[in-house]
């Protein structure tokens, strides 16, 4: 990471909303050198979806499937661009940061991989209802975390909530920066701080000098990692990016059955 | 008594009925025993004893009386008293209806109990706010929370991870749109574009567009179930807060229902609260407060849900008190009845039952409320709301706009509290017979008249309890103990303020503010005690502080302005005197009348009537000198003079005939042509008779005719007569009984207008004798002389009027009989 300047991503799409990113940014503890950047990303899929005949649309208010009317989603997606980019706008004025927003158009998840390679940071908004697919707007997240920056937050509807954090750390170096990323993150949010052994049974890692550490109790797996993410209230899972890939199974779990937001660490 | 014998003087004994200090029981006022003022109003007392006491619907009483009698003190002091053995009544408090919170409940407890349930229910209140806002941030409860959520949210997730699984196996994908979800085909992760999609072997094609049908539905089914999914969770939720609510509110909502379980309206009530807390669970979870500037502007409170269970205490009694007395100073409509208030919040007017206000009937409910009847009568809408109150036996507080149907917006209606309450209305006189005459619900509702005598009658008895409520006056207002000698001045005085020797004025008001005042005085000269001269000094002060305009008046007697001749006689013309009333202070002044004869038709001309400046008591007594005149002189022939009566430089208003004694003596003095003395004045009214009659203000006039003559000098030979029916009156200030003492002025009582006479023209008046004519050098012989020659002058200026008759008469004469 770039401590000179942190370039940030936050990467919204149609079906994302962008209310509660820049808390997000807040309570990462990056310090003031910041340069944001909104990316909102308009799907060429959907559009051509759109000019499908086959294609069908079920909305939330007309619960009858129909043909897609290319016009009506361009116009559609023209609101949500102007409203996201003035909610953008003037929730980032305030924080005094280079800022930007921007549209992009084309296919998402490779767009959305190529924009991650030029930050140190990138923020997606809540996932949806689709977390459970292995893509994150269009991006597999196998890829994500191949080419993606240094750290990535995958953030859930309310970042603010959630009275703990928990970083996962691996047996072996695997787990030093994500517990330095959770360090960081809990002094800027003043969060205790809980640290789990990444095979949840070893309880020999240890916390920053001023936040307290919480062993969890050993567990065996996912389940009583979710079980415990739940009882905790947390607010963020912290998690190695090799750890992430070793178990491609563990981050859209949590993301599904928890409130927990996840960031994960290169 | 002989009208011919000329009158004695007053004796100063007569001139003022002076007061023993032995006749009081006691040397000072801290010697003296207290006694209910009550006893000098015998009247009075037995009613307000009956009204007071006995039972029954409209037995409220009215008590009449003259303003400065201290009735209002007096009459709380009794009820105090007769109050203090009764039972206290209880406490009475406003709660939330919960089933209709415009409509707050009232619960009555006994005396004493509402302020230890209002801080019951406060702490009750406390708790809750500390439990219950605890019981929703625990731990169990939010994993419970958000096990609640994630499950709907895994439903959710699971079933379109299904569909979008099952999607994939066609070749499908499942994409969010901004209103939902669309399903394409796609390829190698991209959607197919339509043209790749027509190049498809139809075979495939109608698999996709079957797949994508299926599929439509599916999620299509599972958008549907979402409403219900939510719901169910809503409902889980509340069963959840319902069951936290329950462990936090129950036990210590029942440890009050056992406290106070021998009151069944406090344990409903507790019963409604507790069922109102699980109904309305939600209101109760944790909230964000709006921020400190708009917090200051609100008045955030961090849980305004439990204000709803706040008790509103209107009235407190305390066990032992008795019966509450109240005197309303203000008998408003408001103040009578109580008020909602109301509090501004962004510019809106927002109540609630927490803003109820109680009015004095509901403070008095129970035992007995004063109220001013005159204030009563002009406060918009305040009788009608007390006659209402009194009818309904309970007090509706209902606001002014609405009763007058001015605001029609919705507003809370307290429920009516039972009403037990003796309504005692003081007033004057007036008031009471012009509400007798013409409100017939007056007499309905108030049956007891208490009617405060304005005088007391001075015998030694009612003297030494006269001066026992002096000494208890002087120890209410924490003055300066008084000596015996000095309450016996305050005693003369209050036979003064009587107007009577023989009376005692219950106008208490006055006498206390002498007393204030004799005491500032002591305090001035640092004595010890009050004494005479003190009380004496502040009579004088009193007298001087409204005697501008006497004074000015005098000083222009003393300068000729206007003219009042106290020396010598003069023909037609006699000192009368008049009174003047300024605010509480009377002053008498001479008045000179003179009076004109001439050729006339028997009429006598009152000059203030002609004016319009003469009231018609005034020339009713006008009307009786002419009847008494023709009766007197003229009985067998013509009264043929023409008089003309007027007050000299008088240019206010004159009413009363008490100058009727004086016009005559000048009608007299014209006729006969005699002169007047001018040191004398002469006040009282006359009848046909020329009895001389009583009148008012005796006092005043002598004092006043006085200060005229002594600005002059006293000559010794001035004086004043009086009728003889007002000796008994006589109260006058000690320069003057000292100058009747010296000789130096003298006060005649005259019974009847020729013993007047016999001292106003120093003639004697003197009878008829048997042959109809007045002895020669009497003042009847000078007047009736006048009266025959103007007799005679009428005839024959009638007869060189009418010469037919004159020629018939004249051939009568010469023809002899006819």
């Amino acid at each position: 990471m770039n401590t000179a300047l942190i370039r940030v991503l936050l990467a919204i799409d149609t079906a994302t909303p962008s209310r509660g990113l820049l808390e997000v940014v807040a309570g990462l503890g990056l310090g003031t050198q910041v340069s944001l950047q909104a990316a909102f990303f308009e799907d060429q899929g959907l559009l051509e979806s759109a000019s499908l005949s086959c294609a069908r649309e079920v909305s939330h208010r007309e619960l009858v499937p129909r043909a897609l009317d290319r016009q009506s989603l361009e116009r559609q997606i023209l609101w949500r661009r102007e409203t996201l980019k003035r909610h953008f706008l003037a929730s980032a004025r305030p924080l005094a940061r280079e800022h930007q927003f921007r549209s992009i158009r084309g296919p998402t998840g490779s767009e959305l991989l190529r924009e991650a390679r030029e930050h140190d940071v990138l923020i997606l908004g809540r996932p949806g209802p689709l977390t459970c697919l292995p893509s994150w707007m269009g991006a597999r997240l196998e890829h994500l975390l191949q080419s993606g920056p240094s750290t990535i937050v995958l953030a859930q509807d309310d970042w603010s909530t959630g009275a703990a954090l928990v970083a996962v750390t691996g047996s072996d170096n695997t787990g030093d920066k994500a517990l330095a990323t959770a360090s960081r993150i809990a002094s800027a949010a003043a969060l205790p701080l809980t640290v789990l052994n990444q095979a949840l049974l070893n309880p020999g890692a240890t916390g920053t000098p001023d936040q307290p550490v919480d062993y969890l109790a050993d567990s065996p797996g996912t389940r009583e990692l979710v079980n415990q993410l739940r009882q905790k209230a947390v607010r963020a899972l912290v998690i190695n990016a090799e750890l992430a890939a070793r178990y491609p199974e563990l981050i859209p779990t949590v993301l599904r059955k928890t409130m927990s937001s996840v960031v994960i660490c290169h | 008594m002989n009208t011919n014998v000329p009158p004695r003087t007053v004796t100063p004994d007569q001139a003022r009925r002076r007061c023993d200090p032995g006749e009081l029981d006691f040397t000072d006022t801290n010697q003296a025993r207290e006694l209910p003022r009550l006893l000098a109003q015998h009247r009075a007392g037995a009613a307000l004893e009956f009204g007071s006491r006995v039972d029954g619907p409209g037995f409220n009483l009215y008590v009449l009386g003259t303003p400065g009698s201290l009735r209002h003190e007096i009459i709380q002091q009794f009820l105090e008293q007769e109050s203090a053995g009764r039972e206290a009544p209880g406490d009475l408090c406003y709660v939330n209806n919960f089933r209709d919170e415009r409509k707050p409940r009232h619960l009555l407890l006994p005396p004493g109990l509402g302020p230890r349930f209002r801080d019951d229910i406060a702490g009750l209140v406390e708790d809750l706010q500390a439990s219950i806002p605890a019981a929703f941030e625990s731990e169990s409860y939010q994993a419970q929370v958000e096990e609640l959520h994630q499950e709907l949210q895994e439903r959710h997730k699971r079933a379109l991870a299904e569909i979008g699984e099952e999607a994939e196996e066609n070749g499908l994908t499942l994409m969010p749109t901004p209103n939902g979800f669309a399903i394409a085909p796609v390829r190698k992760g991209q959607v197919i574009s339509e043209k790749e999609f027509q190049a498809l072997p139809e075979k495939t094609r109608r698999k996709t567009e079957e797949a994508i049908a299926r599929l439509s539905e599916k999620l299509k089914k599972h958008l549907e179930g979402l409403p219900a999914w939510h719901k169910e969770r809503r409902e889980r939720m509340r069963e959840l807060d319902k069951h936290v609510i329950i462990l936090s509110v129950g036990g210590l909502i029942q440890e009050l229902r056992e406290r106070y379980k021998e009151l069944p309206g406090i344990v409903e009530y507790l019963d409604a609260m507790e069922a109102d807390a699980l109904e309305h669970s939600q209101q109760f979870q944790p909230i964000e407060g709006p921020g400190p500037g708009l917090g200051l502007l609100t008045g955030h409170e961090p849980q305004p849900a439990l204000h709803r269970y706040s008790v509103n205490l209107m009235v407190e009694n305390q066990p032992e008190q008795g019966a509450p007395v109240v005197y309303e100073s203000m008998p408003s409509h408001q103040n009578l009845i109580g008020n909602v208030e109301h509090r501004v919040e962004f510019g809106n007017l927002v109540t609630d039952y927490r803003l109820i206000r109680p009015g004095s009937l509901h403070r008095a409910n129970g035992g007995y409320i004063i109220v001013d009847a005159e204030r009563v009568l002009t406060q918009p809408l305040a009788w009608e709301s007390l006659k209402r109150a009194l009818f309904r036996n309970c007090v509706k507080i209902e606001s002014a706009g609405a009763l007058l149907s001015l605001a029609s917006t919705e507003g809370l209606e307290p429920e009516p509290v039972p009403l037990r309450v003796k309504v005692v209305m003081v007033g004057s006189r007036l008031l009471y017979y012009l509400l007798s005459e013409y409100d017939p619900d007056f007499n309905e509702l108030f049956k007891v008249a208490a009617d405060f005598d304005d005088q007391l009658d001075r015998t030694p008895e009612n003297t030494a309890l006269y001066g026992r409520i002096i000494a208890s006056l002087a120890r209410q207002r924490d003055l300066k103990p008084f000596s015996a000698a000095a309450v016996a001045r305050v005693i003369e005085q209050g036979a003064r303020y009587a107007g009577d020797a023989e009376k005692l004025s219950t106008r208490l008001r006055g006498l206390a503010d002498l007393l204030s005042e004799a005491d500032h005085i002591c305090q001035e000269r640092g004595g010890r005690q009050v004494e005479t001269g003190d009380v004496q000094q502040a009579i004088r002060w009193a007298r001087d502080r409204h005697s501008r305009m006497y004074e000015q008046i005098l000083e222009a007697i003393q300068r000729n302005d206007i003219l009042i001749d106290t020396a010598g006689s003069k023909p037609a013309q006699v000192n009368g005197l008049s009174v003047f009333r300024l605010s509480d202070v009377s002053f008498g002044l001479p008045a000179r009348i003179t009076a004109t004869v001439r050729l006339g038709k028997g009429t006598v001309l009152d000059i203030e009537r002609e004016s319009k400046l003469g009231g018609s008591i005034h020339s009713k007594g006008v009307m009786i000198l002419s009847s008494y005149l023709g009766t007197r002189y003229t009985r067998d022939w013509p009264f043929a003079l023409s008089a003309s009566l007027v007050f000299e430089q008088h240019y206010g208003g004159i009413e009363g005939d008490s100058a009727s004694a004086a016009e005559l003596c000048a009608l007299l003095s014209a006729i006969g042509q005699l002169p007047v003395r001018q040191d004398l004045a002469i006040t009282g009214s006359v009848n046909q008779h020329g009895d001389i009659q009583s009148i008012g203000g005796v006092n005043e006039k002598i004092e006043g005719f006085f200060d005229v003559c002594a600005g002059r000098g006293l000559s010794g030979s001035q004086g004043v007569l009086i009728p003889a029916s007002n000796v008994k009156h006589l109260m006058l200030r000690e320069d003057v009984v000292e100058a009747i003492d010296q000789g130096r002025f003298h006060v005649y009582p005259v019974a009847h207008v020729d013993q007047a006479a016999s001292l106003m023209f120093g003639l004697p008046a003197a009878e008829a004798g048997e042959d109809g004519e007045f002895p020669e050098g009497s003042l009847h012989a000078a007047v009736a002389k006048n009266l025959a020659r103007f007799r005679d002058r009428a005839v024959e200026f009638a007869r060189l009027q009418n010469p037919v008759a004159k020629a018939k008469d004249g051939s009568g004469s010469n023809g002899g009989d006819s």
